[in-house]
C-alpha cells in the first residue's frame, strides 16, 4: 500500500541531494551568491499505534534536507536576481516545498512554487471497515509578471494539482461488503491572465482563467472474499472505464478607489463549469464461489452537469466629520446548476456455459440546483482617538430551488435573515487595547434542518503591553445558536477563552511565554433514528491547552522549545496528550552550525487504548550559511 | 533704486527659500542625526532594500513618510510629535495593489482596528520572524487574536505541515487578490478546493450542504476529534441530524451501519448515484 508514496520519495531524495550539491558547489564558487543549506537525520522511538501516529502526523525516520536557500545578487547590488528556496525535502516530513524566483530585470518576474503532501489514513475502526488512504498530492504554480509599464502590470499564471495513490474502500453487493482498492488518477490544470492598472484614480484588475479537471480512477477487488470471510459469494471482477472531465473558465473584475473621503471596493466574478462523465462500470459476483452461478452488473452511463455562478462583493466607506464614518457592504451570489444522466443498466444472471437471464433498465434522469444569496450591511463607526464605537444592521436572503432527480420531490425555500452588531474599543496606545463586540442574528424558515433560528455572539479582547517587554492578552468568545424543537431542537453553545503572558527581550535574544486556553463546544440536536424512534446527537468538547515556551541565545548557543499539554474532557471523545519540541543550535566557524532537536508526541484516548501512542523523534542537522 | 530692488528680490528669495525649507520633509539623514543605528539597520532590511531599488529618493524620505514627524519633532524630539507605528495611508502610498482589497477579504479586520502594522510590524533592529516582514510566523501571528482557532489545531486531527499546524495563509488570503480569493468568491467549498480539487464539482447529483455552505457544513478544518475533520466524532450523528427519513433497515446497533460513508462513499457529490454510493 505504500506504492503511492514511493515515486514521490525517490524524487524528493534525488532533488534533495541535487540541491544540496548545487548549493554547496555554487556557494563556494560564485561571487554574489548567498545561501543557506541544512541537512540532517531524524530517528524515531516508537511506542503504541504507528497507524494512529501516522494518521495524525505522518512523520518518519530518515535523512532529510531541512532547508536550502540560494540567492544571487548582482555585484553592483540591488534585489536578488535569482532565488531558490526549498524546505522539508526528504522522507520524514509529509510535506515538501520549493520556491524559485528569477528577476532578470526590474520589469520581469518569474516564479515557480511546488508543494507536495503525502496523505496517510490507517485507522482500523473495526475489522469490517478496512478503510485506508495512501496518496500524494503535488501542486505546482508558475507565473510570469511584466511590470515594465507605468500604467499597468500583466501576469500570466499556470497551476497544476495532481493526486495519485490508492484508497481502500468497501463495496456493497449481494448483501455483503467486499474490500476494493481505488487507484487515484486526478489532475487539475489552470491557466490565467491578469491585468492590473497602477496609475488610474480607480485601480482596476481583470483576470481570466481557464481550468480543467480530469479524473480516471480505477477499481479492483482485493481478494474477492467478503469482509466477514464467511460469505460463499465472491467478488470476481470489478472494473470501470469512467472518466470525468470538468472545464472551468472564470472571469473576475475588480475596482478600488480611495481618497480622504471615500474608500470603495468592488469585485465581480463569473464562472461556467461543465462536467462530462462517461464510461462503463462492471461488477461480477461468483455466487457460491461460482458453483451456483454468476451475477453481473453493468452500467453504461453518460452524465453531464453545468453550473453558472455569478458573484459580486461591494464595500463603500464614507468618512464624515468628527471621526464618524458610514460603511456599506453588499454581497451577491447566484449559482444555477442543471444535470442529467442517461444510459443503460444491465443485470445478467446465469450459470457458466448456459444462457442466462438479462434484465435491462434505461436510465434517464434530470435535476437542477439553484441557489441565490444576497446580503447587505450598513454600519456607522466613530473614531474618537482613544475610544472607538461601531454598530449596524445586516440582512440577507437565501433562495434555494432544487430537484435532485426526476422522480424526486422539488424543494423550494426562501430564507431571510436580519440582525445587528454593536462594538466598542478603548485604545490607550501600545499600553492597552480593550475591545468588545456583540452580534445577534435571527433567521426565518429553514433550508437544512439544522439551520439555526437565532445566533448570538459576544467577543471580548484585552491586549496590553505591560512594559519592559512584557505583554498580556485576554480573550473570550461566546456563541449561542438554537432552533425550535418543531424543527430540529438544535441547541448549540461554543465558548472559548484564554490568556497569554509573554516576555521578549527588545534585542530579540530571549523570550518566554505562557498560555492557557479553554474551548467548550456543546451541540445537542434531536434525531429521528431509522426505526422512527427519537434520539439525541450530543457533541461535547471540553478542550484545555496549556503551553509554555521560550527561546534564548547565549554567545554561540541558542535554544528554543515549547511544551504543550492538551486535554479534552468532553463527553464525546475524551483524550489527552503532550506535544513537546526543543532545539539547540551551536554556531560554528565560517557560517556553520550544528542543531540537535527532539520532538515528543503522545496521545491517549480514554475509551480505547487502540489508538494511543508515545513517539519521540530526535535528530541532528548540520547547516552552513555562505 | 537698483540696490533697493535687489534687496527686495533677495529678501523675497530668502523668504521663499525659508518657507520651502520649512515645508520640506526631513530626510533619513536628518533622522540619522539622532537615530543612526535605526536608520542604518533599516537600510539593511528587505523593506529598505526594496525602497532603494525603486528609487533612492523613496528611501531618503521613508522615515518621514512612515513616521510623519511633526516639524516640532526636529526641535524637541518626543514620542508625542511623531507617529511610532505607520498609519495605513503610509503603507498604501506605495503598496497601492493592496488598496481596498483587504477590506473585502477580511471585513472584520478594519472594523476591529487591525491595520497593516498589526501584522507587518517588525522592529528595524530585530529581523522579521517571517516573510513578508511579519512580526511572527503566520500561525503564531493569527493565533494571537484568533485563539480559539489556534487551540483547535491542537485537537488530534488537524491540517498540519510537518510537526506543526499549517500556516494560516495557505488557506486564508488576507489581502484577497490571489486565486484563493477567486475560489473563496466562487463558494461551494471555496478555498478548500485549491487542494481538494476533486470535490469541486459540478456533480450530476450534488450534496445540498456543499452547494449551500460549502465544506464547512460538515467539516471543521482547524481541528477535530474525527479523523476526517468532521464537526461530529461519529459520522452517523452528523448525517442523521439532517436525514430524518432513513429507511428502517439501517440498524444502528450493527457496526456495518454506523459509518454511513461505508456505502454512501461519494458524499461530496456523485456522477452516478443519487444516494452517493461508491462510484
Amino acid at each position: 500500500m505504500d506504492d503511492g508514496e514511493a515515486p514521490m520519495r525517490k524524487m524528493m531524495r534525488s532533488a534533495a541531494v541535487a540541491l544540496f550539491a548545487l548549493g554547496t558547489a555554487a556557494g563556494a564558487a560564485a561571487q554574489g551568491l548567498q545561501g543557506d543549506v541544512a541537512a540532517g537525520y531524524a530517528w524515531m522511538d516508537e511506542g503504541g499505534s504507528l497507524s494512529s501516529f501516522r494518521t495524525q502526523y505522518n512523520l518518519g525516520e530518515a535523512s532529510f534536507l531541512e532547508a536550502l536557500t540560494l540567492e544571487w545578487t548582482r555585484p553592483s547590488g540591488g534585489p536578488p536576481v535569482f532565488s531558490l528556496k526549498a524546505w522539508d525535502l526528504g522522507d520524514p516530513a509529509p510535506d515538501h516545498h520549493g520556491r524559485l524566483l528569477f528577476q532578470p530585470t526590474a520589469a520581469w518576474r518569474f516564479e515557480v512554487a511546488y508543494d507536495g503532501r503525502n496523505s496517510f489514513y490507517g485507522l482500523q475502526d473495526s475489522p469490517v471497515n478496512p478503510r485506508a488512504d495512501r496518496w500524494s498530492i503535488e501542486r505546482w504554480r508558475a507565473s510570469v509578471a511584466y511590470d515594465g509599464w507605468n500604467a499597468a502590470r500583466i501576469t500570466l499564471a499556470f497551476r497544476q494539482s495532481q493526486r495519485e495513490g490508492d484508497v481502500d474502500r468497501v463495496l456493497y453487493g449481494l448483501n455483503a461488503f467486499y474490500p476494493m482498492r481505488v487507484r487515484l488518477d486526478e489532475r487539475f490544470r489552470e491557466g490565467s491572465l491578469r491585468f492590473e492598472t497602477k496609475t488610474l484614480p480607480v485601480r482596476l484588475f481583470f483576470e481570466q482563467s481557464f481550468g480543467n479537471f480530469d479524473r480516471e480512477n480505477r477499481w479492483r477487488p482485493l481478494g474477492g472474499r467478503d469482509l466477514s470471510g464467511h460469505d460463499p459469494d465472491l467478488l470476481g471482477r470489478l472494473a470501470t472505464t469512467q472518466k470525468d472531465s470538468v472545464d472551468l473558465p472564470s472571469t473576475r473584475l475588480g475596482a478600488f478607489f480611495r481618497n480622504a473621503r471615500w474608500d470603495v471596493a468592488a469585485t465581480a466574478f463569473y464562472s461556467r463549469s461543465d462536467l462530462d462523465s462517461a464510461g462503463l462500470s462492471s461488477k461480477v459476483f461468483e455466487v457460491g464461489g461460482g458453483t451456483i452461478g454468476q451475477i453481473s452488473y453493468l452500467e453504461d452511463l453518460a452524465g453531464s452537469a453545468t453550473q453558472d455562478t455569478r458573484a459580486a462583493d461591494f464595500r463603500a466607506v464614507f468618512r464624515l466629520e468628527g471621526g464618524w464614518s458610514l460603511r456599506f457592504l453588499g454581497n451577491y451570489r447566484r449559482s444555477d446548476a442543471d444535470s442529467d444522466l442517461m444510459g443503460l443498466l444491465l443485470l445478467h444472471a446465469g450459470r457458466p456455459g448456459l444462457p442466462g437471464l438479462t434484465l435491462s433498465l434505461p436510465k434517464d434522469d434530470r435535476g437542477f440546483f439553484n441557489v441565490n444569496d444576497r446580503s447587505a450591511a450598513l454600519e456607522a463607526a466613530w473614531d474618537g482617538g482613544a475610544f472607538h464605537a461601531w454598530g449596524g444592521l445586516f440582512a440577507g436572503r437565501r433562495g434555494v430551488d432544487y430537484r435532485r432527480s426526476q422522480d424526486g420531490a422539488a424543494f423550494s425555500q426562501d430564507r431571510n435573515t436580519s440582525g445587528y452588531r454593536l462594538g466598542g474599543a478603548w485604545d490607550a496606545g501600545d499600553r492597552l487595547r480593550l475591545d468588545g463586540e456583540f452580534e445577534h442574528g435571527s433567521f426565518e424558515r429553514y433550508v437544512l434542518r439544522v439551520d439555526p433560528e437565532t445566533v448570538d455572539r459576544l467577543t471580548l479582547r484585552l491586549r496590553s503591553r505591560l512594559g519592559r517587554g512584557w505583554s498580556l492578552s485576554l480573550q473570550g468568545r461566546f456563541e449561542r445558536a438554537d432552533n425550535p424543537s418543531s424543527q430540529r431542537g438544535l441547541d448549540h453553545s461554543a465558548d472559548a477563552y484564554g490568556a497569554r503572558l509573554s516576555w521578549d527581550d527588545p534585542q530579540g535574544k530571549a523570550g518566554a511565554h505562557l498560555a492557557v486556553d479553554r474551548n467548550r463546544i456543546r451541540t445537542r440536536t434531536d434525531l429521528v433514528l431509522p426505526g422512527g424512534e427519537a434520539s439525541l446527537s450530543d457533541y461535547d468538547l471540553r478542550l484545555w491547552t496549556l503551553e509554555a515556551g521560550g527561546y534564548v541565545t547565549v554567545g554561540r548557543l541558542s535554544f528554543d522549545g515549547t511544551l504543550l499539554r492538551i486535554k479534552d474532557s468532553g463527553g464525546t471523545w475524551p483524550s489527552s496528550g503532550w506535544v513537546g519540541d526543543g532545539r539547540a543550535t551551536l554556531a560554528g566557524p565560517k557560517g556553520t552550525r550544528l542543531s540537535l532537536f527532539a520532538q515528543r508526541r503522545s496521545y491517549d484516548e480514554v475509551r480505547s487504548a487502540a489508538g494511543d501512542f508515545r513517539f519521540t523523534r530526535y535528530g541532528a542537522v548540520i547547516g552552513w550559511r555562505f | 533704486m537698483k540696490a533697493r530692488a535687489l534687496l527686495l528680490i533677495g529678501g523675497l528669495a530668502l523668504g521663499a527659500l525659508s518657507l520651502l525649507a520649512e515645508e520640506k520633509a526631513p530626510s533619513k539623514d536628518d533622522c540619522a542625526a539622532c537615530h543612526e543605528d535605526v536608520v542604518k539597520a533599516f537600510e539593511q532590511t528587505a523593506h529598505g532594500a526594496a525602497m532603494a531599488r525603486r528609487s533612492p529618493e523613496i528611501l531618503a524620505r521613508s522615515c518621514a513618510v512612515c513616521h510623519a514627524p511633526a516639524p516640532a519633532h526636529l526641535e524637541e524630539p518626543s514620542t508625542a510629535n511623531v507617529r511610532r507605528k505607520p498609519a495605513e495611508e503610509a503603507c498604501l502610498s506605495c503598496h497601492q495593489d493592496r488598496l481596498g482589497s483587504l477590506a473585502l477579504a477580511t471585513p472584520g479586520h478594519p472594523r476591529s482596528g487591525v491595520s497593516c502594522t498589526a501584522c507587518h510590524a517588525p522592529s528595524h533592529l530585530v529581523p522579521p520572524a517571517a516573510e513578508p516582514m511579519l512580526a511572527a510566523a503566520p500561525t503564531n501571528l493569527c493565533g494571537s487574536c484568533h485563539r480559539a482557532e489556534a487551540a483547535r489545531f491542537r485537537l488530534p486531527y488537524a491540517h498540519r505541515e510537518g510537526a506543526g499546524p499549517m500556516d494560516c495563509t495557505r488557506c486564508h488570503d488576507v489581502h484577497g487578490l490571489s486565486p484563493r480569493g477567486r475560489l473563496s468568491q466562487a463558494k461551494d467549498g471555496g478555498v478548500c478546493l485549491d487542494c481538494h480539487t476533486e470535490k469541486a464539482g459540478p456533480f450530476v447529483y450534488p450534496h445540498a450542504p456543499q452547494r449551500l455552505d460549502g465544506c464547512l457544513s460538515c467539516h471543521t478544518p482547524h481541528g477535530s476529534a474525527n479523523p476526517r475533520l468532521l464537526v461530529r466524532r461519529q459520522v452517523a450523528d452528523l448525517c442523521l441530524e439532517c436525514h430524518s427519513r432513513v429507511p428502517a433497515f439501517h440498524n444502528l446497533s450493527s457496526a456495518r451501519y454506523r459509518d454511513c460513508t461505508r456505502c454512501h462513499a461519494e458524499v461530496h457529490g456523485s456522477n452516478r448515484s443519487p444516494v452517493f454510493f461508491q462510484e
